[in-house]
């Protein structure tokens, strides 16, 4: 199998996949709302994609503004099928967390939150789950010299792992463990696995790490070709093996892997069902998506309105037809591949998945 | 956008994803579904009875896998298979039935179907997210293998 040949089965099924996305794009029905409720965080990752800094100066935004802004689109979407996920920074350190859910309980909002697991203990846990909790996502970044490394912080995998042990336990809680796979951790996916396991997780997803944020300057945080192609072979074994359910994130057309390594053919629904209220009060689609992906501002545009009005260059992706994608045979299904893999200036994409695969496989084969 | 236009659009939606789960890809179009952080949930139940189509007679023995979830028919060819995270509305769920025990009980072919849940009702939420249950039956017949 080569990741770029498709077959014809394939082939029509990702055919008739555009015209759905097309309709959603069409209908774009907000579902999702993420909130960057902070931008202050008690680690320092290497590979973060946000602009947190561990001793930031830059306020919260009051719960009071956030609230407003929800309450701006309760007219034109059922609460009761809306997610919105707390994300940062690091969620937790904020510690009005509790009160905010409540309010979107109140409203009928399901919420969630992202989290390092560095604050979550049982009795944090409990006070979520007692605000209406109903998802969340625990990082784990590798076994614990890899992800202390990454997360620069002697206790950060004893933390994660004491938060994770919490989330099989728990009824009715939607939860799965994410890692941001790199050249550090890649050789302990597997042990990662049998860990997961033995706790009792059931859902494990896997990152790579794109570069924007603090990755853009550390490549060694990329994987090399033929690690990136072996990690597809690695998610779909395991989903095959049936022992936990490992899909890939949301990100990137992956060929011939597209179905075999996620549940669902590759569809960015940034600013199609996805937006974001950024720390500053910035309206974009996902929350790593800034500078000329910003589509207004809480403080100066109605939510509603904005999401109704705007977001063009997120529901035509006709303009990513450009650099490495103007001639791509597989552009019609990509479309120019994640959002928040576009540079944010220039437009251009700045990492393209099925080419990394191709490139893997080249330096597989011997001449 | 208008409603009518929308209405239409999630209509045809609604067939390239019944036309994706015949071509084995299903779930592909559940998007709300398989959404991360997840949503408020309801415990989706089908039930039904299995026949073969020549002689009209019950199978036993057949695997009935939907979502997570999977059963084989008793000796009355009757199923009960759940999903106990779907979202509380409509919902269209791939079921497939598969004869796994070759000759034993007679040699039927494989049928992957979708069970549509329309403005379901629920009973015996827990008055916070989870919102209840709601049942529907589906009987099927399958073909004789040739």
């Amino acid at each position: 199998m080569t990741v770029s040949k498709l077959s014809f089965r394939k082939k029509l099924a990702l055919g008739l996949f555009r015209k759905y996305k097309q309709n959603e794009s069409k209908i774009h029905q907000l579902t999702y709302i993420f909130w960057e409720c902070t931008l202050k965080c008690n680690l320092r990752c290497i590979h973060c994609g946000s602009d947190c800094k561990k001793d930031s100066v830059i306020k919260d935004m009051p719960a009071e503004d956030f609230l407003k802004a929800i309450d701006q689109i309760k007219g034109f979407v059922n609460p009761n099928e809306t997610m919105i996920v707390f994300t940062g920074g690091e969620a937790l350190v904020r510690r009005d967390i509790e009160k905010v859910g409540v309010d979107l309980y109140k409203r009928g909002f399901p919420w969630g939150i992202v989290t390092n697991g560095m604050l979550l203990d049982e009795r944090r846990l409990q006070s979520l789950l007692n605000s209406g909790l109903r998802a969340i996502t625990v990082s784990l970044d590798g076994l614990e010299e890899s992800h202390n490394w990454l997360r620069d912080h002697k206790n950060s995998f004893q933390n994660a792992i004491r938060a994770i042990k919490l989330l099989p336990q728990t009824e009715h809680l939607k939860y799965d463990v994410v890692t941001c796979v790199n050249r550090r951790n890649f050789t302990e996916l597997d042990q990662i696995k049998e860990l997961l396991i033995e706790i009792g997780v059931k859902e494990w997803r896997i990152f790579t790490i794109f570069p924007i944020g603090r990755a853009k300057e550390n490549t060694e945080l990329q994987l090399e070709p033929t690690e990136f192609k072996a990690l597809f072979d690695f998610i779909k074994q395991t989903r095959q093996d049936k022992r936990i359910k490992l899909s890939y994130g949301c990100e990137g057309f992956l060929g011939n892997y597209e179905r075999e390594v996620r549940d669902d053919f590759f569809f960015c629904t940034a600013g199609i069902n996805v937006a974001s209220i950024l720390a500053d009060g910035s309206i974009s689609a996902c929350p790593n998506l800034r500078d000329n992906f910003i589509q207004g501002n809480i403080y100066t545009h109605n939510f509603a309105e904005l999401w109704q009005n705007n977001y063009k260059a997120f529901r035509d992706r006709s303009w990513t037809k450009t650099g490495i994608c103007a001639d791509c045979k597989s552009y019609n299904y990509c479309e120019g591949n994640g959002m928040h893999l576009r540079d944010e200036k220039s437009g251009e994409v700045l990492f393209c998945h099925l080419k990394r695969i191709e490139e893997g496989e080249k330096q597989r084969i011997p001449n | 956008m208008k409603t009518p236009q929308i209405k239409i659009l999630k209509t045809y939606n609604a067939i390239i994803a019944g036309i994706l789960t015949l071509m084995g890809f299903a779930t592909s179009c559940e998007i709300n579904n398989a959404k991360e952080y997840g949503t408020p949930s309801a415990k989706f139940i089908v039930n039904g009875t299995i026949t073969a189509k020549d002689s009209n007679t019950p199978i036993k023995n057949i695997r009935v896998i939907m979502n997570r979830d999977s059963t084989t028919t008793d000796n009355d060819g009757k199923y009960q298979v759940s999903d106990r995270d779907g979202f509380p509305a409509d919902q269209l769920f791939t079921i497939k039935f598969h004869d796994t025990d070759g000759p034993l009980n007679g040699e039927y072919e494989n049928l992957d179907t979708v069970v549509q849940f329309k403005d379901p009702k629920f009973t015996n939420g827990d008055g916070h997210w989870y919102q209840g249950e709601t049942t529907k039956d589906f009987n099927v017949t399958l073909n004789k293998k040739k």
